[in-house]
């Protein structure tokens, strides 16, 4: 893929005298794919994305689009069309006048921006709008106002920051779907950079996951939710536990025995637990919720505790389980298979080994 | 409404009205005492003539000085405001060393008493042999008008959002077009209010005037300072009631043409 790679980050890299906001991130992206950078706030993520629209100069390292190297272009020349999570839409210009702002930089005929502009009005359904002043239209025109006008000049890569950040829930399900939409159409090669991981998840062809500066884990959504590289990726995309305990064995086919502090034994395959780790050291195992079932207590690959805490969630529940040590472990419960157990219940979950994972502890776990 | 009827509320309101007539009055007087027929100024003026308000419309002394008010101030509010916008400007984007300390002094002949800087100014151009006329009143109203523009400008520039300026940059324009299509519209209001803060002080400035113009061009200040030490003729006050009338107008075309740019 790096041969016909539309976009790619070379080793990136931005200090702020000793602050390392991003270090030696390496990315290639294709034609059309949306990629979404996805981290906690201060992971450099925007960073990231503002160093390939030019606003900031990296430290070290490369940025070619289409086998240009881009690295020290000044941000007019590069191409990129940003939505800016505030919009940064021109308050004293029109919407069409906003949108038509890129084209007149161009120096296209007024006919022609004309005619471009109507089109983008018409596909991102701003019709009627286009003599309003920016503070005159919903958020949700405003956003559409600022995708129009990065859309409308044809750019090599899309950049959105955050661009859903200021919607309504409602809003912002639908106005992704229709982002989505738009940008499989046009074939827009796109880099999004939030902080919801659901967000990431549902509209992101691969999502780089970001921690301290760095891309921690580079895969398609499912990729990183089911086979998480770290602890940190496994507790920031979607929901888990995390048990402490110890490995009693290796067996020779790679097997994993992890015991649970109250001596249950979970058996898991070595494709899914980290390499390097030794019998009898501590580690962690962590469960996704939707991998654990109902089971007597007691039955092998198993653990038991009691019920502590019931949460209803329409299509499942949301059972917190305490177990013998005091560790908690989070069950989904499909509220279509039945009642859920009451609080306080005695109860046994089966660990299903394709939902668990064994890491390496660390200093934090 | 509603709190008018408690105490606290009625309080309140009765500060602002005595505030707002200890303003208004003054100025009333001045448009008032020169109807009056009288040769001298009295309040309530006695009997009712435009004549006093037509002497001044016809006395040159009047007549030039204003103009040549008019002529300092519009140069010194073009000066002014081609120095402290970007002055203002490179202050709000640059941390460079000293900024600060640029920018105390540049705010400087704000805190100094004028009588302080016109004795200085006086005694510097002297020596420096800069001779008396309108070029030196020009220069040392800038010395005053300048920190004004940069004092008005640099908060209005401070909260500009710079993330129009990137997207008028991403969007293909180079840095000037960016400025000058995106910044300048946006901070537009700021500058107006600084050019004019920059042309009322140099067109209603005395102490400097007095020190650095040449006698034989005096500004308009000078002239009705001059005529008021020699007696309260009500020419002086018809003079000044024509300034607040200039100046009402001035204020409404501007809120005119403000309520017309924000529509």
């Amino acid at each position: 893929m790096t041969a016909e790679a539309e976009i790619r980050l070379d080793a990136l890299c931005k200090h702020y005298g000793a602050t390392v906001a991003v270090h030696e991130v390496s990315l290639s992206i294709a034609k059309g794919e949306l990629v979404a950078l996805l981290g906690p706030s201060g992971c450099g993520k925007t960073t990231t994305l503002r160093m390939i629209a030019g606003f900031v100069e990296p430290t070290s390292g490369r940025i070619h689009v289409q086998g240009r190297d881009i690295t020290r272009l000044p941000p007019y020349r590069r191409d990129t069309g940003m939505v800016f999570q505030n919009y940064a839409l021109f308050p004293h210009l029109t919407v069409a006048e906003n949108i038509a702002f890129g084209l007149a930089r161009r120096g296209l005929a007024r006919g022609l921006i004309r005619s471009r502009v109507s089109e983008m009005v018409s596909m991102m359904r701003l019709e009627g709008l286009e003599d309003r002043l920016p503070q005159r239209l919903s958020g949700g025109q405003q956003q559409r106002v600022a995708v129009a006008r990065a859309l409308v000049i044809n750019p090599t890569v899309l950049l959105l920051d955050e661009p859903f950040s200021n919607l309504d829930a409602k809003l912002r399900e639908s106005t992704r779907v229709e982002l989505r939409r738009i940008q499989h159409s046009l074939g827009l090669t796109s880099i999004f950079v939030t902080h919801d991981q659901q967000e990431a998840m549902a509209i992101a062809d691969r999502i780089a996951v970001m921690d301290g500066g760095s891309v921690v884990q580079v895969g398609r959504s499912a990729d990183i939710y089911e086979r998480p590289a770290s602890r940190f990726v496994a507790e920031f995309i979607g929901q888990a536990s995390f048990l402490s305990g110890r490995l009693s064995s290796i067996a020779p086919d790679g097997d994993h025995q992890f015991v649970a502090p109250g001596g249950e034994e979970i058996t898991v395959p070595a494709s899914r637990c980290d390499t390097g780790l030794g019998t009898n050291l501590p580690c962690t195992l962590m469960l996704r919720p939707e991998g654990l079932t109902w089971t007597s207590a007691g039955t092998p690959q198993s653990l038991s505790g009691t019920v502590d805490e019931l949460s209803y969630q329409g299509p499942f529940v949301h059972v917190d389980i305490r177990l013998a040590d005091g560790q908690h472990l989070l069950m989904e419960h499909r509220s279509a298979a039945g009642p859920a157990p009451a609080r306080g219940e005695a109860v046994g979950v089966r660990i299903d080994a394709e939902a668990a994972r064994i890491f390496r502890s660390t200093t934090t776990a | 409404m509603n709190s008018l009827r408690t105490p606290f509320g009625a309080t309140i309101a009765l500060l602002s009205v005595t505030a707002l007539l200890y303003l208004i009055i003054p100025i009333a007087v001045v448009l008032i005492a020169p109807l009056g027929e009288t040769g001298y100024l009295s309040f309530p003026p006695k009997g009712l003539t435009l004549k006093w308000y037509q002497a001044a419309l016809a006395d040159s002394r009047y007549v030039d000085s204003f103009l040549n008010s008019l002529w300092i101030a519009g140069w010194v509010t073009v000066i002014a405001t081609l120095t402290g916008v970007p002055a203002a400007y490179a202050l709000s984007r640059h941390a460079f060393p000293g900024a600060r300390a640029l920018e105390a002094l540049f705010l400087s002949p704000l805190i100094l008493p004028t009588l302080v800087l016109a004795l200085g100014l006086a005694l510097w151009f002297n020596r420096m042999g800069f001779v008396a006329g309108t070029p030196r009143l020009i220069a040392a109203h800038l010395v005053l008008c300048v920190p004004y523009v940069i004092r008005v400008c640099l908060p209005v520039f401070r909260r500009f959002d710079r993330s129009l300026e990137e997207a008028a940059a991403n969007l293909g324009a180079r840095p000037l077009h960016a400025f000058v299509l995106v910044m300048l519209p946006v901070v537009r209001p700021g500058i107006a209010a600084a050019a004019t803060m920059a042309f009322i002080t140099s067109f209603d400035e005395l102490v400097l005037a007095l020190f650095l113009a040449d006698p034989a061009r005096p500004t308009l200040p000078v002239t009705i300072y001059s005529a008021v030490q020699l007696g309260f003729e009500p020419t002086v006050a018809a003079v000044s009631g024509l300034l607040v009338l200039l100046g009402t107008a001035l204020l409404l075309i501007l809120q005119w043409l403000n309520r017309n740019a924000s529509q």
